[in-house]
């Protein structure tokens, strides 16, 4: 409050989105949330990063209707748009540009996120996608790592991430997650 | 005659010694005579009678710094180039590193590409030895992309201290010139036009030039050595040559040395122009942007991929007159295929598919050096994007049909009507009878008819139930509406039916 009356609007907004971010990953004691829950997160999260960033990218959701109310773990989607923010744009001349896409293929929940920002070398990226799986030797990539083992603790091995870079083209990662659609009160 | 390259890498750190070294040995497949300092005056002890070709070297050492040892080196005239190592951004001591004779400096965490690129490159200058010493007229490539990266990231001190390092005072005469990409794409290429650069900047006296590339343009740097052998008039006659079509370059009258950062930041600008090489149309579309929009998503989810295609040249031609700037070209093609996912959620899916190919729109749309190549891109996705949009709905819609006919086949004794099947798959019942009519050939109410007759028919001949009972159980509250319908369906009335089929026993009339 002091800081809205003291007219510093933009400090004021960022203490506002990081109460909801605090909320949202405190809120209740069970891991699992809704799709549009999620992606309220994410915007928030976003919105956060952009007045701290000086809008150097944008964020594009882009969600089947129906899929809304399916359900998902906590906070799967917050660490790769991190990654994207942090890795991809660090060295953007044009305006970057994440969309998060979430449809459904066959009985799968899919979830892409794409950012158009530095890529990766394929070396590069083979080193990532082989640490992903590895679970005895630490290596960076802790994020990441840390989505797809969540992911497949949870829903089994069919689960899980992928991810494709074209250097100086971006990076894509894709959640596959079962189809869990939020128990009708009907 | 030509002996191997010696290299000789001094630093305290232990790890970017042997880093360094298995680099070097891993990246260049010529033999490498390798040697490593722990610090400077470790470092001078190797170098003792001027045996070292390429010092790599930290500035921060413990006893004897980097820099002491570059004061060293020059103090006792020695030969080797020298790149230095800094772990800070600071202007300062590079340049006090480049006074003291290093030829480049980089940054450390090492860009390796950057480092190999710049050690190969001294490389060559060794191999080629007998030629005359750097003179500005023959810098390396190396050299030249380094002139003009610094020119493009606009960072004017940095190319300012460049310019120095290579004698060229910021009060000498120099221009630059702007060349567009897209010329060179269809008429001849960038090799060849280095090679009619180096033919033609030769004959003129006391200059040197720098050329580099970007993604959209070709630039040429022209600097004089020598302010007195400046001659505008004689520079203009002797580079015509270069210049094949006046579309297609860009400069400014020449200016001081200190002034081509600045001129360049100008001369970027206008070329935007070079992205809009459509022919401009005798009518441009009347249409607003939003109209266009709603046009061309209304074809798009009506499965009419040519009619899509046609309007979004429309839409091109209302940019290639308007001619907005390059970053709202990108906004407008990208709000088009935002709303399109809007409106129809199933291009969420095809669109996340295409990442990263071809069809990638991302890649498209920021890649895309001219409005031309853009519209052509742009509708061969669309395109592809439309067609398979047109196959998953169709394979759905085969779904659906599969999941009605199994839910009439389990409720054709209830009162079923078009609305509840139609519920079943989620579809309005409209929509639901006229695809249910073109997969399948039949109505619905012919469906559930021929259903309903069939299983009367099994009923007459294997039980007992009387007519009434058959119209109840497969459906019918009415007996007379089962009887017409039977009748329409077999061409026997229920009870000819039935006498029929006692009568011939096992047969039945299918």
């Amino acid at each position: 409050m002091r800081a809205y009356t003291a007219e510093q609007y933009e400090l004021s907004e960022m203490l506002t989105l990081l109460g909801n971010l605090f909320r949202y990953s405190v809120d209740t004691l069970s891991e699992e949330t809704t799709v549009n829950r999620e992606l309220q997160y994410i915007q928030n999260y976003v919105k956060l990063q952009q007045l701290r960033y000086d809008d150097l990218f944008s964020l594009h959701l882009h969600c089947d209707v129906s899929l809304g109310n399916c359900k998902l773990s906590k906070m799967l989607i917050q660490p790769i748009i991190e990654n994207a923010i942090v890795h991809g744009f660090s060295s953007l001349a044009q305006h970057g540009r994440i969309d998060v896409m979430v449809y459904k293929e066959n009985a799968d929940l899919k979830i892409c996120i794409s950012d158009n920002g530095g890529g990766m070398e394929s070396a590069q990226l083979e080193t990532l996608i082989s640490c992903l799986d590895n679970e005895l030797e630490f290596s960076g990539h802790v994020g990441l790592r840390n989505v797809h083992r969540r992911i497949q603790l949870t829903y089994g091995k069919t689960y899980g991430i992928t991810i494709r870079s074209i250097l100086n083209r971006g990076t894509v990662v894709t959640l596959t997650l079962p189809l869990q659609k939020e128990t009708n009160h009907e | 005659m030509n002996k191997t390259p010696t290299i000789l890498i001094a630093d305290d750190d232990s790890q970017i010694r042997r880093g360094l070294q298995k680099i070097l040995q891993n990246h260049f497949s010529q033999p490498l005579e390798i040697f490593t300092a722990e610090n400077g005056l470790a470092a001078l002890h190797l170098m003792e009678g001027d045996v070292i070709d390429l010092l790599i070297t930290d500035i921060k050492m413990p006893l004897y710094t980097g820099l002491d040892l570059l004061d060293e080196i020059q103090r006792k005239k020695y030969h080797v180039r020298t790149i230095v190592l800094s772990g800070y951004q600071d202007y300062a001591l590079v340049r006090t590193a480049m006074k003291h004779g290093a030829l480049d400096y980089l940054l450390k965490p090492l860009d390796l590409d950057e480092f190999v690129r710049l050690v190969r490159s001294i490389l060559i200058q060794l191999h080629q030895r007998n030629l005359p010493e750097s003179s500005p007229a023959t810098l390396t490539p190396y050299i030249q992309q380094e002139f003009i990266r610094r020119l493009t990231q606009t960072d004017s001190e940095a190319f300012l201290a460049l310019c120095q390092q290579y004698g060229l005072s910021a009060g000498n005469p120099g221009s630059i010139i702007l060349f567009d990409r897209n010329l060179f794409h269809q008429q001849i290429g960038f090799e060849d036009f280095l090679h009619l650069i180096r033919e033609t900047l030769s004959s003129i006296p006391d200059t040197s030039y720098a050329c580099g590339q970007t993604k959209e343009y070709i630039a040429l740097c022209v600097f004089w050595t020598n302010p007195s052998s400046f001659n505008q008039d004689a520079f203009i006659q002797s580079t015509k040559p270069l210049f094949i079509d006046d579309q297609f370059h860009l400069n400014f009258a020449f200016d001081t040395i200190a002034h081509l950062p600045a001129q360049y930041k100008q001369l970027q600008s206008q070329t935007e122009s070079w992205f809009y090489d459509l022919a401009l149309d005798s009518e441009p579309a009347q249409q607003s942007l939003e109209e266009l929009y709603q046009q061309i998503i209304l074809c798009s989810v009506g499965h009419k991929a040519q009619q899509a295609v046609t309007i979004l040249h429309q839409l091109f031609s209302h940019i290639n007159a308007s001619k907005p700037s390059r970053s709202q070209v990108s906004k407008i093609i990208f709000d088009l295929f935002d709303a399109l996912m809007q409106k129809e959620s199933a291009f969420i899916r095809i669109i996340g598919k295409y990442k990263l190919s071809n069809f990638d729109l991302p890649t498209i749309i920021t890649q895309s050096t001219s409005l031309s190549q853009m519209k052509t891109q742009i509708s061969e996705a669309l395109y592809a994007y439309i067609q398979d949009y047109e196959e998953a709905e169709s394979l759905q819609n085969e779904h659906l049909i599969r999941k009605a006919k199994e839910y009439i086949k389990q409720h054709y004794m209830d009162n079923l009507q078009l609305q509840d099947v139609a519920n079943y798959v989620h579809l309005h019942p409209n929509y639901f009878s006229s695809i249910f009519a073109s997969k399948t050939g039949t109505t619905f109410r012919e469906y559930l008819r021929k259903i309903r007759i069939s299983h009367a028919q099994e009923l007459l001949c294997h039980s007992d139930q009387k007519i009434y009972e058959v119209a109840t159980s497969v459906g019918y509250k009415e007996t007379s509406h089962f009887n017409r319908a039977f009748k329409e369906v077999t061409g026997l009335s229920p009870k000819q039916y039935k006498q029929l089929h006692s009568n011939q026993l096992s047969d039945t009339i299918d």
